[in-house]
């Protein structure tokens, strides 16, 4: 999986942490991190990258709002939710816009990279 | 209900503190953290009820809760401490509302950002809320939850 590149869009520095740990010894390029669903917009332009891991509870702009943003601009974004919160309302809310793939808060690194695997293996 | 919540709060503490810190925290009797600098963190709770969790812990506790979060290492920026304490505090409360939603079934609840105090002798008072104090012992030192509703929808 060398050269993709991934976006982290979270508040807290311990997630793109330990996104980075899971996924950067695997080849993969984790290029910064979003503390906002605004930032994290301006950030998919800037590096286009080729998986996003998606906070739901941030300030300024919510997970929700960030993806319908995203998928707006590049409808075939593959978008992972990473939240804390897991129940099926939230998770069929994410669906409907165009979110593939949940992982709850918090994870094991294997557990994200099978996703981030299967999300690029589509 | 509340004992209900009070319950299901107590069982995310404890499954989050295993998964995400390897290490056991039990529920316990009441107990005042006497240590002068402390740090707490508020999540408020929105959706189907008005709520909020409060988390406190002493410096110390929150500095070896966030070393094991930085995976062991030296923390980048002594602030750290604070952000990493309120994802811990994120996760927890994130837990428990899926916990209540699966739970009462008519019920959704959302998580608004961790707000973040500390200081000597923090004292919180939340007069419309109606809440369970919670108490949990563990290795790496003492945790106090206290979580609750506004009265009307008790």
């Amino acid at each position: 999986m060398a050269g993709y590149k991934v976006l982290v869009i979270d508040d807290s520095p311990f997630i793109f942490k330990a996104v980075k740990r899971a996924l950067e010894p695997n080849g993969f390029e984790v290029v910064d991190n979003a503390p906002n669903g605004k930032i994290g917009v301006e950030m998919y332009d800037k590096y286009q990258p080729d998986v996003i891991t998606l906070d739901v509870t941030m300030p300024i702009m919510d997970g929700i709002e960030t993806a319908k943003a995203l998928i707006a601009r590049a409808p075939d974004v593959k978008i992972i939710m990473l939240s804390a919160m897991g129940d099926e309302s939230l998770h069929s809310q994410a669906r409907e816009i165009g979110v593939k793939q949940f992982i709850r808060k918090p994870f094991k690194p294997d557990e994200l990279l099978e996703k981030v695997n299967s999300l690029l293996g589509e | 209900m509340l004992r209900e919540i009070a319950l299901i709060t107590e069982k995310a503490f404890q499954e989050v503190s295993i998964e995400l810190l390897e290490t056991e925290f039990l529920p316990g009797k009441r107990f005042i953290i006497d240590f002068p600098f402390k740090v707490a963190i508020i999540i408020g709770i929105t959706g189907s009820a008005t709520g909020r969790l409060y988390l406190e812990c002493d410096l110390e506790t929150a500095v070896k809760v966030a070393l094991i979060m930085n995976f062991g290492e030296r923390l980048d920026e002594p602030n750290d401490v604070y952000t990493y304490l309120a994802e811990f505090g994120n996760m927890i409360s994130g837990r428990a509302t899926t916990y209540m939603t699966d739970k009462f079934k008519n019920k959704e609840f959302r998580l608004s950002p961790p707000a973040i105090f500390s200081g000597k002798g923090l004292e919180t008072l939340s007069p419309r809320i109606k809440s369970k104090m919670l108490y949990f012992r563990g290795k790496l030192g003492k945790f106090f939850v206290d979580i609750g509703f506004e009265e009307e929808h008790q």
